[in-house]
């Protein structure tokens, strides 16, 4: 019996070949999309579970607000670590801190090579203990005394190629030496941040001859392990009281501790200063929710396309009947081949995702595999998923096709059956509104993308080159460098800053006049050398600027934003004069400069503060970064020149530089990816609905060719038939576009109040989807109306 | 009215050649009622879709009023249909899914006739031929009969100078087919030119000539004898 039903859908798809394969091939790309993003989406949830104890680990986070400064930082202060594990000794069973030296980019030294590396880490030994790190040369206790440094077998092999690591020494940023003493397997790809290099934290206690004690200063990552038994909410508990033990008086009413259990971190974490960048969780249910659409467009075109190519059905069903069959064994007759189609197409559907795992990786930046889907079983589940599709997909055609009465379609022309049907104009309805959606969400990402990388920040981002100092004999030579790059021909203007002025920033405290003398305050601040302003075009609004000429501005000047004057209660120039005085110095304000967006567009302007810091040590340390504005369009060589520069002053260290727009455009990686992600899909929806719509209006026009034969004979122009035929699809399409604007007005004002910055949304992305649904569908009826009219009237009405 | 100068036609199909029609010459005067008979495949259909413009010779001339056809582009042809011609078809050729008065009012709605005036013609010829009840009802509702009624009422509705009937009363009873055939000799009374292909000697009789083909060709041209009341 299941023989014959194969047979039998085989000979329907030879008798209907076109049909049968713009059927298959649509729901073989919207299957392919579907699993596309199945595998995005497991992938994202499998970040750092593969640790055996990733339920148990969490990281400590703090929170502070205080006067105006709102921070979340993912990181605390070097004593947390210890001071936590001391304290719950019956909840916490290990930790360990990550510290970079709050550096991106390191540089190491072997012999007379130089690297430079950016997954580098300062940990506690225990950090073997609470990950699964496989050590593959030496041992877990590697890290136990200072000195000592742990790679992974990726960097082993990039430093040492095939000699023996162990033992081999390797110099971090010019100053410290450290041994080699175990090699370790490299980290998976689903991990919220990546290290290769790691070394021992004790090395710091033992050049200071002390532990860093600032409960302030907050830099290092620290991940906890709590014991077996133990629950994070104990903890949590507890932690105030921590808080309330450790911390200073003078900022522990400002401050809490949370935590953040460590399989969270990747999709749900979005702090200030976080180890690495994570993904979002949002952008996961959006592609979920897309590849859910996908899914319904290509079902609803195989439901359409069965039911209309059902016409030539009609006898067969009929003579079943007839013959005794009962109305279960057709159903069950049709399941069985829609069950065959889906299975087909979903073998089709691997093959092309397959071939487009490479280019979708690329994209996506990450290392997708088919296999991690069929692998352990999870074949089985596409087995059950190629089942309950095709059972969905046929229960519709399978019911409607066994309802009617033999005797009707034996008796009358059984070739109009399934010719008008209410159900597959709203089938149709619901794939254009379907579509509508995509397109205007798409639509509404790129305009919101748009926006943020041509938004005025309020400084000039353009030509200027940004080159990293930090860690390198530069930070003590400052002067000297800045003034031969001054000379370089083309350089406007250089200065020094903390931080890469529009991507993050630092808070600092404070003794601001007029609030508690008792306490410090913080704030965002950014320490910069002279010429700040002047190198990004930020207006002084009332005051002076930085001046080599005033020699004590570094110890006793600050400039401030008018979000600041307006934080503090004051005017403009009330501001001028009033102390601001910070940790050693005896600043008062100089100037007040207009409001610049000094973070990502994501955030709004906050209160700001520019200052110089006060002793050589912290301009040292704080400034770590160069920014070049230069005036020409021969960038190989500029960085040539600044490239000699830096060499002559860095031993031939290699130059780490950026250019400040891509820099400041790198912070809306996530939208642009979101973007790419959802147009490459809605495309794909519009590809697999356009496909349907071919096939819908070549049947219904092939089963209108004798009406609009007699059209044309009583003097219908072609301009009749098009409009005839058009008329129903674009009723349709203006109903989906008003349903669609429905739906999608209230997600999409969701997803823009994420942001500070965000466009207003206007008509255009809505007008944008109606005009692209109504080129598809004009474009395919104007098609099939012209072959109508051509067609040779007086076969179609003269011989049936 | 219509005059057919060596007029022939030839199909090819599966590299075949056939001569559906083999230079046929023939007059037709205004107010005329012409009836063609001849066997199966005699080209008789072949003969009235090209004079009915939705076929065209592969050799010979048509004029019609005087007006080279021959030499018209598809455009002027097809206005030419519009403004003079109407059909009658056996099966009758009327669409499902509109109603009476919609199939009826189809023609004028080419030719571009005001919805108000659309109206009117469409009831006037419904009341003439007697289906003005029925003019909310689909083709599927009405009896053979009826629906050829329908059909010549949207063959009228135009007003226009020539009517080309392919076997009219194929698909209808005897009863049937006498009523529409009387109603197209009131049609031709009234001043309607008519060509008529039929296999029935008796529907013949009701026009004025009877052109004979065979093979294509025209093999005989005479006056009709009358064999009804």
């Amino acid at each position: 019996m299941f023989r014959q039903y194969l047979k039998i859908a085989l000979r329907n798809f030879r008798k209907n070949l076109l049909y049968s394969l713009l059927n298959l091939v649509g729901l073989a790309i919207g299957l392919g999309a579907c699993i596309l993003i199945v595998l995005y989406v497991l992938n994202e949830y499998k970040y750092d579970k593969y640790h055996s104890n990733s339920e148990r680990i969490y990281r400590v986070v703090g929170h502070l607000e205080m006067d105006g400064a709102d921070e979340n930082a993912s990181s605390c202060p070097f004593p947390v670590s210890k001071a936590i594990k001391e304290a719950y000794p019956e909840l916490i069973e290990s930790s360990t801190r990550f510290f970079n030296g709050q550096v991106d980019e390191h540089t190491l030294r072997i012999e007379d090579q130089v690297f430079t590396e950016s997954k580098y880490f300062m940990v506690d030994s225990t950090v073997f203990d609470i990950f699964d790190i496989p050590i593959i040369q030496g041992d877990s206790n590697a890290l136990d005394k200072p000195m000592s440094m742990a790679l992974s077998s990726s960097a082993a092999k990039k430093y040492f190629g095939d000699a023996n690591p162990i033992g081999q020494i390797i110099q971090v940023d010019d100053q410290v030496k450290f041994e080699v003493r175990a090699i370790f397997e490299d980290i998976p790809a689903q991990s919220h941040f990546r290290f290769d290099v790691l070394t021992s934290i004790s090395t710091i206690r033992k050049l200071r001859g002390s532990e860093i004690n600032s409960w302030v200063w907050n830099p290092c990552w620290t991940y906890i392990l709590l014991k077996e038994n133990a629950k994070a909410w104990q903890l949590e508990e507890k932690l105030p009281a921590f808080v309330s033990s450790h911390f200073f008086d003078a900022e522990k009413d400002n401050i809490s501790l949370g935590l953040q259990n460590l399989e969270s971190i990747h999709l749900y974490s979005d702090l200030d200063f976080e180890i690495a960048p994570n993904s979002k969780a949002t952008y996961v249910y959006i592609l979920l929710v897309i590849a859910t659409f996908i899914l319904l467009i290509a079902l609803i075109n195989y439901i359409n396309l069965t039911t209309a190519t059902a016409a030539g059905r009609g006898r067969e069903i009929a003579m079943r009947k007839v013959l005794g069959s009962s109305r279960t064994q057709l159903i069950v007759q049709f399941l069985v081949e829609s069950t065959f189609w889906t299975f087909l197409a979903l073998l089709f559907s691997f093959c092309l995702v397959e071939n487009a795992l490479p280019f979708f990786n690329n994209l996506v930046d990450r290392s997708l595999s088919l296999s991690q889907l069929l692998s352990d079983g999870g074949w089985l589940i596409w087995v059950l998923f190629g089942l309950v599709l095709g059972v969905i997909a046929g229960i519709y055609p399978a019911l409607l096709l066994t309802a009617i009465r033999p005797i009707k379609i034996l008796k009358e022309n059984f070739s109009d059956f399934g010719k008008n049907s209410k159900a597959r104009k709203l089938l149709v309805g619901i794939q254009f509104t379907v579509s509508s959606i995509l397109l205007i969400g798409t639509a509404v990402v790129y305009f919101q993308w748009q926006h943020m990388q041509q938004s005025d920040l309020g400084f000039n981002k353009e030509s200027v080159m940004v080159v990293k100092i930090s860690q390198s004999p530069v930070v003590r030579k400052y002067k000297a460098f800045t003034a031969e790059l001054k000379n370089i021909k083309d350089v406007e203007s250089v200065t020094g800053m903390e931080y890469i002025l529009g991507t993050d920033h630092n808070n600092h405290e404070f003794h601001p006049e007029g609030r508690d003398p008792e306490k410090w305050h913080f704030f965002p601040t950014m320490i910069v050398r002279h010429h700040f302003l002047t190198t990004f075009n930020v207006p002084i609004v009332t005051g002076r600027d930085y001046s080599p000429e005033h020699t004590s501005d570094e110890m006793e000047a600050i400039l401030i934003n008018e979000a600041m004057v307006r934080q503090m209660g004051w005017t403009n120039e009330e501001a001028l004069g009033k102390r601001f005085s910070s940790l050693q110095g005896q600043e008062k304000i100089v100037g007040v400069f207009k409001d610049f967006n000094f973070t990502s567009l994501h955030n709004e302007i906050k209160p700001l503060v520019l200052n110089m810091k006060e002793t050589e040590g912290g301009r040292a340390f704080f400034t770590r970064y160069i920014a070049i504005r230069f005036n020409t369009s021969d960038l190989p060589r500029l960085i040539e020149e600044v490239e000699g520069l830096w060499k002559a002053h860095t031993n031939n260290r290699p130059l780490s530089y950026s250019f400040m727009d891509e820099d400041i455009e790198s912070l809306y990686e996530g939208e642009k990816k979101l973007g790419v992600l959802a147009a490459l899909f809605s495309l794909l929806s519009i590809l697999i609905a356009l496909l349907g719509l071919v096939g819908l209006i070549s049947f219904l026009s092939e089963q209108k060719k004798k009406e609009m034969g007699i059209r044309k004979v009583f003097g219908a122009e072609w301009i009749d038939i098009f409009k005839l035929m058009s008329k129903e699809f674009i009723g349709l399409v203006f109903i989906s576009a008003v349903l669609s604007a429905a739906i999608s007005i209230p997600l999409i004002n969701d997803w823009l109040s994420q942001f500070a910055e965000s466009i207003t949304l206007d008509y255009l992305p809505f007008v944008l989807s109606l005009l692209l649904n109504i080129l598809v569908v004009m474009i395919v009826v104007l098609i099939h109306s012209y072959q109508l009219f051509r067609s040779d009237p007086i076969k179609v009405i003269k011989y049936e | 009215m219509i005059q057919l100068n060596e007029i022939s036609k030839l199909f090819l199909t599966e590299e075949i050649e056939t001569t559906a029609l083999n230079k046929v010459n023939i007059t037709i005067k205004k107010g005329e009622f012409v009836s063609i008979m001849g066997p199966s495949g005699c080209g008789k259909s072949t003969l009235l879709n090209i004079l009915g413009l939705i076929d065209t010779p592969s050799s010979g001339e048509y004029h019609f009023n005087e007006a080279p056809v021959h030499s018209m582009s598809e455009k002027q042809r097809s206005v030419l249909r519009k403004m003079n011609i109407s059909f009658i078809f056996q099966s009758f050729n009327l669409i499902d899914e509109l109603s009476v008065f919609e199939n009826v009012e189809l023609p004028l709605i080419y030719t571009k006739v005001k919805a108000s005036e659309r109206k009117k013609r469409v009831e006037e010829v419904l009341e003439k031929m007697n289906m003005m009840h029925r003019k909310s009802h689909f083709p599927q509702q009405l009896s053979g009969g009826q629906q050829q009624r329908v059909a010549i009422a949207r063959a009228l509705v135009n007003k226009p100078a020539l009517i080309l009937a392919d076997e009219p009363t194929g698909n209808l009873d005897s009863v049937n087919g006498e009523e529409v055939m009387e109603q197209l000799t009131k049609l031709n009374a009234e001043g309607t030119t008519i060509i008529m292909v039929t296999h029935s000697s008796r529907d013949a009789s009701f026009s004025d000539r009877t052109i004979k083909l065979l093979d294509g060709k025209v093999i005989s041209e005479n006056q009709t004898v009358a064999l009804h009341a």
